[in-house]
């Protein structure tokens, strides 16, 4: 037994001894397949981590232009009604004068009334209820001689100011129902009288071996190559203009209280806009689409001016700083009171635009970015009041407005797949404009607009 | 030339200049050892290259407790193993009761290159080749062995003993035809 050992032992050690040291050298191929398959190790750590970051990054900009949109909605609201404030605060405090007569082109065909309300003396205006309408501006054309006249009464501005405190006071007020204070409602108190519960947690295992899982994914893949969508979107739009300090020269005032002011228009910082427009996408790649189409943009902008433009006919238009420095003749312009005015461009738009496919199944995420060329239709400006002539400005050499103009896109499209051929998404994105529409470098800037879109989209098989 | 601190150090952040080192530095002994437990040229070179992904992506955890190179080389034994299991899962090892050991006859393993030798332990079948190996050469005792193979302690050394039986009688032709006892081959 003994023997047997020690033979069983030098046996081992013989064979132990023989590989001890032993070395034979693996082909060239090993190394190779190694490196291989390290470079596709490494290249899928390195996908995972981009894919987090694109996602990531899509996450962000979703998020951005979902906070932008609602952002600019609420502060374009809050905008509207705090510039009526202050211009119904500015036309008590300035106006001295009760009714501001103003005028026009030409001597001779200046007039005030002798005969109405429009007088300097603020005792003689009527204080009736039943005149509260003519306490507005009024174009009275009599004699064939051109009046634009807008008057506000100082009480009633003062009146309407009162007003809007009670109703602020009132809504505080209205904290209290019935006479009943919320501060003497009782505050609610939460008790937990049972024993926190004991949860168990299961597992469950897969139904598939995790290869399987990977194959079936990828089947999930929406394959779709070709498609054209129908969509319109809505948002708001920021000019980035100058236009608060255009002041303009304009034929002095006769007498009345704008004697001693200047031409000027302000804009709204922003507006709205809306389009709507066609589609065709073609997928170029697994992840890559390009696209293009045609849509209608409409971008409209309030402004508060305080003159307007009076044509040979002598018809009033409602004019902004941006006309006039550019093309109006100054003797043309007439000082008015503060009114409102809907400034809308119109374009047709012809976009392009790179799609990355984030997500491509039943839901579908996206990131597009591209250019899109933007050719001026007509400026349309509309007094609010209705008081004044709406005035159209096309293309063209005269035009204050390029006639082509050229704005970077991006955005993101959240889809969801409907049946087998159809599609519905989601689309926030940027607009801005990289050359202004405005010829004149005084007062054009760069506009963005932040909108968020709705499409239709079909799949063609 | 790099240190083993610094090759491990350039193989943990993925350099690849690092991690061909490495390789160049431990191939040719890891082939032997891979070579060993297959069954052939191919099966090797799959298990070494299997082997060295294992290494470069498990290097982080190595913590210096053992010498770089016994660390790879129970990597590799490992590797080996697991492309075994497969064969022995269809091909269970079964007790050998009856073993006819060749006439006890006394033969150097000097007589034979690295091959040969080599050779001899691929025509084992698989059972006793895994087997001998871990008893023989690796020095695992038959319990441990039971343990990794999931088979009997009995199993176990009935394998090693037919392995070491029929590398007996292969040491034994061979010899008769090269000569006995480290003489020249003819």
């Amino acid at each position: 037994m003994c023997m047997e050992n020690t033979e069983r032992q030098k046996f081992d050690n013989d064979w132990r001894d023989a590989f001890q040291h032993a070395e034979q050298n693996p082909s060239a191929e090993v190394w190779s397949a190694l490196d291989t398959e390290l470079t596709r190790a490494e290249g899928g750590v390195m996908k995972r981590k981009v894919v987090f970051y694109q996602r990531l990054a899509a996450a962000s900009i979703l998020f951005a232009l979902l906070f932008g949109s609602l952002t600019t909605y609420y502060n374009l609201k809050q905008d509207t009604s705090v510039v009526n404030e202050l211009a119904n605060a500015t036309q008590s405090t300035n106006q001295t004068d009760n009714t501001i007569t103003e005028h026009t082109v030409k001597p001779g065909e200046v007039g005030v009334s002798e005969d109405n309300e429009l007088a300097e003396n603020g005792s003689r205006l009527p204080k009736s209820g039943a005149n509260k309408a003519n306490r507005n501006s009024i174009i009275n054309k009599s004699d064939q001689s051109a009046f634009i006249a807008l008057s506000k009464k100082d009480s009633d501005a003062t009146e309407e100011i009162a007003t809007e405190q009670m109703i602020r006071q009132s809504s505080i007020n209205a904290r209290t129902i019935a006479g009943i204070s919320t501060q003497d409602l009782p505050s609610p108190e939460v008790k937990i009288s049972s024993k926190p519960r004991e949860v168990t947690i299961v597992r469950k295992l897969p139904a598939m071996p995790a290869s399987f899982m990977a194959e079936s994914r990828k089947e999930k893949k929406s394959g779709e190559a070709f498609w054209a969508s129908v969509g319109a979107s809505a948002g708001s739009y920021s000019p980035q203009t100058n236009f608060n300090s255009a002041a303009l020269a304009a034929s002095p005032g006769s007498g009345t209280g704008l004697s001693n002011k200047s031409a000027s228009s302000n804009a709204y910082s922003q507006g709205s806009a809306y389009s709507v427009g066609l589609n065709v996408a073609r997928r170029v790649s697994d992840h890559w689409v390009v696209q293009g189409g045609l849509s209608y943009l409409n971008q409209a902008i309030g402004y508060t001016s305080n003159f307007a433009t009076v044509s040979a006919g002598n018809k009033a238009y409602a004019s902004v700083a941006d006309y006039a420095t550019l093309q109006q003749n100054a003797s043309t312009l007439t000082l008015t009171n503060p009114y409102e005015i809907n400034s809308v461009n119109q374009f047709v738009s012809i976009p392009i635009q790179a799609g990355y496919l984030l997500v491509d199944r039943k839901v579908g995420l996206q990131l597009n970015s591209g250019l899109s060329t933007d050719i001026f239709m007509q400026n349309t400006l509309t007094d609010k009041s209705g008081q004044l002539d709406k005035y159209s400005e096309g293309a063209g050499e005269d035009s204050p407005y390029r006639t082509f103009s050229w704005s970077a896109l991006m955005g993101t499209e959240l889809s969801y797949k409907i049946g087998t051929q159809y599609r519905v998404s989601l689309a926030p994105g940027l607009r801005y404009s990289m050359s202004p529409v405005l010829k004149s470098e005084a007062v054009s800037g760069n506009s963005v607009v932040w909108d968020v879109g709705f499409r239709f989209r079909y799949i063609f098989k | 030339m790099l240190s083993e601190q610094e090759l491990i150090k350039g193989c943990v952040k993925g350099d690849r200049a690092a991690q061909k080192a490495l390789y160049e530095r431990y191939c040719r002994k890891m082939m032997v050892v891979c070579q060993r437990y297959a069954k052939s040229l191919q099966e090797a070179e799959d298990a070494l290259q299997e082997g060295f992904l294992k290494v470069f992506a498990s290097l982080k955890s190595f913590r210096g407790d053992s010498r770089l190179d016994t660390w790879i080389t129970r990597i590799m034994i490992n590797t080996a193993l697991n492309a075994q299991r497969q064969k022995l899962y269809l091909l269970p090892m079964v007790d050998i009761t009856a073993v006819n050991l060749p006439e006890d006859e006394e033969i150097s393993l000097a007589a034979f290159n690295l091959s040969e030798l080599i050779t001899m332990i691929q025509s084992l079948p698989d059972g006793c080749r895994l087997v001998f190996n871990l008893f023989a050469i690796e020095g695992y005792n038959h319990k441990e062995i039971a343990g990794m193979l999931g088979i009997s302690e009995g199993t176990s050394k009935s394998q090693y003993s037919r392995a070491k039986s029929l590398l007996k009688v292969k040491l034994s032709l061979q010899n008769n035809v090269y000569g006995k006892y480290g003489e020249t081959k003819i």
